[in-house]
């Protein structure tokens, strides 16, 4: 052992790479062997897949969701049927990335249709790879406690609950990935005593990717701001002992010039992709908020409605969904909905009935406990003989057994929340860049949480908190991160954040 | 230690030190601005297809053009911009007729929202008479096995004013899992063997085309049933004249007149139907319209 030890700690970058190596090959297995998985598409796949000149090869009268469909044939859709919801508005996510690379590698691989999901899957593979890998590289401590930390963050991803979006037509592929990527960016950025022009372009580009891969993901914005502004930047050469403060200021200000011009870029970016976003993924959050999240909570419905200035006859469609019948959008007193309703008119609505936040809080900490239920609707299997609709698969449920125990006492996971958050601030405080990255994660995870419950709300609410449970997952492989790095600490944690110009 | 002397004029070092901090302020703006566009524009192109490249505008397709799809997201759509097809090509749907919207909705700049076009997608194209004339259909020929198709104007076409919506005919059968097919135009099917497919019989209680096996045929003839009475004897009465109109012809001696009860009605009724006298089964319309007699 000890011998293994010392190798180990004479290569601790081929010690990352072997760990990287070792997750791309294993999620490849987990995901394809000895029978593929994935998840079945309820439908949002094509809004996604048909801009890519891609439909379903489903039998016409199937149900989508029932069977996991990998192969997604060529097909060139015309005018409006391909977009959000059928309404042709486009719908942009990094996703189209992945997708189109495995697109292309289906086409090379000469296997049929335009795009075998497995092809997805193993793209994404070697990317989580390569994440895991290059947080190994990132850790300080000892080697193989590193390494551990990158199974740990493997056998994380390696849920069902997780892996198998690797292998469906959904956005959030590139959400997972640029989280796992993030992690290893912002421990760098975090570690450099003045980072750099690649470690900040990088970091900038990590962040680019997540947050165009959905509109929720924009509510990581905050934390990568922060985590971008905080640190000085390069070109930080170079303070004279007694220079004036405007000197001083300049200097300060130089030190984050490309930090503040990168962080403009992604607001700037997070801004343009919000109004790129099709309206009517707007008109469906906010018909969700209001029919399904508020009033079906509420004491007096018809006030409410009047608060947001709507009919108060719209109070018969509380409860149910847009689409349904019975739906408040069916009803004439509905026109007029999209421009009476908008995010910051919700943001108001809760901030002058605090009273609804508890309630709505509890019902999302449920629904990010629940992660997994017993009962999807949404099948992992292919169809096959023998094969029932709307299967789970059960391999490798690490984060599932972590969620059933907060599914039971939802309060634990309120409780892991705020454990992690103390942890990590208490570590940020003392400079250590794993807790700062915490940090971020842990911003990021409660932006994420109420982005969810003040958009969509209550409306497929287990779905939608995936990325909160992944984030949640996460402060586990970190705090062993931590533990294991605790006793050396990094360099220039003690010396002053200016450095002094010498002759 | 260097040491930096300043004067109220800018210096040659301040000057160079402006002159590196504009080149790398102008760097880092070519980089924000210029690379994130040019990245965009080419990932862009390379990743997302135009969708209205091939589109052909809603108004130049008139009754009579014929679509084709494959997948249910084109069957839900609101509007069908695809180009149409020759009907003596397999088609999935086919315009019937054309009409203008009306009311407070119509008179809205951006069109309503999909919820609201599916209320008011429920009141149009509704007129049998329209559809049984498109057909082809004889008083006494009763069709099935079709489902109406309704398309409106696409968002930039109503907002440039246009208020024209089309009713399509669309068959209901799956075909080996793929989209129900029309391989020939429906206009006038009933007065051709191809009517067969869209003309209502049974095989027992199911209802079939009859371009299927079936031994009994329908006769558009629904009548209300009085009470305490045998339907058989009473349909051989009431029902003949509509079968002898179905046929053209006295009843043939292998054939008798028939009836079933419908259900779902307020009051109890039976459809009108010819029904061969030793329940035997044949393909085929006997309509003295249809020119698919075949037994």
């Amino acid at each position: 052992m000890n011998r293994v030890r010392r190798i180990a700690e004479r290569h601790p970058l081929r010690v990352a790479a072997g760990v990287g190596v070792a997750c791309a090959v294993g999620m490849i297995v987990r995901l394809l062997l000895p029978t593929p998985v994935g998840l079945a598409d309820q439908g949002d796949g094509h809004r996604l897949l048909c801009q890519l000149g891609l439909r379903a090869d489903i039998p016409w009268d199937a149900s989508p969701n029932a069977f996991v469909r990998f192969t997604w044939l060529n097909y060139q859709f015309v005018g409006e049927t391909c977009g959000a919801n059928g309404t042709g508005q486009p719908y942009f996510s990094s996703e189209l990335l992945l997708l189109r690379i495995a697109s292309w590698l289906t086409g090379a691989f000469g296997l049929p249709g335009g795009l075998d999901l497995r092809v997805l899957g193993v793209v994404c593979a070697v990317i989580a790879g390569i994440a895991v890998g290059w947080l190994v590289a990132e850790l300080r401590g000892p080697v193989l406690g590193r390494a551990a930390v990158g199974l740990a963050t493997a056998a994380v991803l390696a849920d069902p609950g997780f892996a198998d979006y690797f292998v469906s037509a959904y956005s959030e592929p590139a959400s997972f990935l640029g989280v796992l990527l993030l992690c290893p960016a912002l421990v760098r950025l975090f570690r450099e005593r003045q980072p750099t022009w690649p470690t900040l372009l990088v970091t900038a580009v990590v962040a680019a990717f997540v947050l165009t891969s959905k509109t929720q993901m924009i509510s990581l914005l905050p934390g990568l701001l922060l985590a971008l502004l905080l640190r000085p930047g390069p070109g930080a050469d170079l303070v004279a002992e007694g220079d004036s403060r405007s000197t001083r200021l300049r200097a300060a200000a130089r030190r984050r010039a490309v930090a503040v011009l990168l962080a403009t870029g992604l607001v700037w970016l997070s801004v343009a992709y919000l109004a790129a976003q099709p309206k009517r993924f707007s008109e469906a959050n906010m018909y969700s908020q209001v029919f399904l999240t508020i009033l079906p909570n509420s004491p007096d419905p018809t006030d409410d409605l009047r608060w947001f200035g709507l009919d108060p006859q719209l109070a018969s469609g509380s409860g149910k969904p847009i689409s349904a019948v019975g739906s408040a959008a069916m009803l004439p007193a509905y026109t007029g909905f999209t421009e009476q309703v908008t995010f910051g008119k919700v943001a108001m609505f809760y901030l002058s009935h605090p009273g609804r936040l508890p309630h709505l809080g509890f019902a999302g900490l449920a629904g990010a406990a629940d992660f997994r239920p017993p009962a999807t609707y949404l099948a992992n299997r292919p169809a096959g003989p023998g094969q029932q609709p709307n299967a789970a698969e059960h391999r490798l449920e690490t984060a599932t057994g972590l969620f059933a125990l907060y599914a039971a006492a939802p309060g634990l996971l309120a409780l892991h929340w705020l454990v992690a958050t103390i942890v990590f601030a208490v570590a940020a405080y003392r400079r250590s860049p794993i807790g700062r990255t915490g940090c971020v994660v842990m911003a990021a995870l409660f932006c994420q949480f109420w982005a969810v419950l003040l958009s969509e709300g209550m409306a497929d609410l287990i779905k939608h908190m995936v990325v909160v449970d992944l984030l949640t997952a996460l402060t586990v492989p970190l705090g062993i991160a931590l533990w294991i790095g605790r006793r050396r600490p990094m360099p220039g944690h003690t010396t002053s954040q200016l450095a002094v110009r010498t002759g | 230690m260097m040491a930096r002397v300043r004067t109220n004029s800018p210096s040659g070092d301040d000057k160079h030190w402006m002159a590196v901090e504009l080149r790398r302020v102008t760097r880092v703006a070519a980089l924000l601005g210029g690379v994130p566009v040019t990245i965009s524009m080419v990932l862009g192109a390379w990743l997302i297809h135009d969708p209205y490249r091939d589109a052909v505008p809603t108004s130049v397709q008139n009754v009579g053009t014929c679509h084709r799809f494959a997948s249910v997201e084109e069957y839900y759509n609101t509007a069908d911009l695809r180009p149409p097809v020759p009907c003596t090509e397999p088609h999935q749907t086919e315009t019937m007729s054309v009409g203008t919207l009306t009311g407070p909705l119509a008179q809205r700049g951006d069109r309503p929202g999909l919820e609201a076009l599916n209320l008011m997608r429920n009141g149009l194209c509704q007129d049998e008479t329209a559809i049984r004339k498109y057909l082809g259909a004889a008083p006494r020929d009763e069709h099935g096995f079709l489902q109406i198709v309704v398309r409106f104007p696409a968002p930039g076409e109503w907002r440039a004013g246009l208020r024209r919506y089309r009713c399509e005919l669309m068959a209901t059968e799956p075909v080996n899992g793929a989209a129900p097919v029309l391989k020939e135009p429906l206009r006038n099917a009933f007065r051709r063997p191809y009517g067969g497919w869209f003309r209502r019989c049974a095989a027992g209680a199911r209802p079939v085309p009859c371009a299927r096996s079936h031994d009994a045929e329908f006769v558009n003839a629904w009548l209300p049933v009085p009470s305490d009475v045998d339907i058989e004897v009473w349909a051989a009465t009431a029902c003949a004249p509509y079968v002898v109109e179905y046929l053209g012809r006295p009843v043939p001696g292998e054939y008798r007149v028939s009836a079933t009860p419908v259900a779902g009605k307020p009051a109890p009724t039976a459809a009108c139907q010819l029904a061969d006298t030793s329940g035997a089964s044949w393909t085929g319309a006997r309509a003295g319209t249809a020119a698919e007699s075949n037994r």
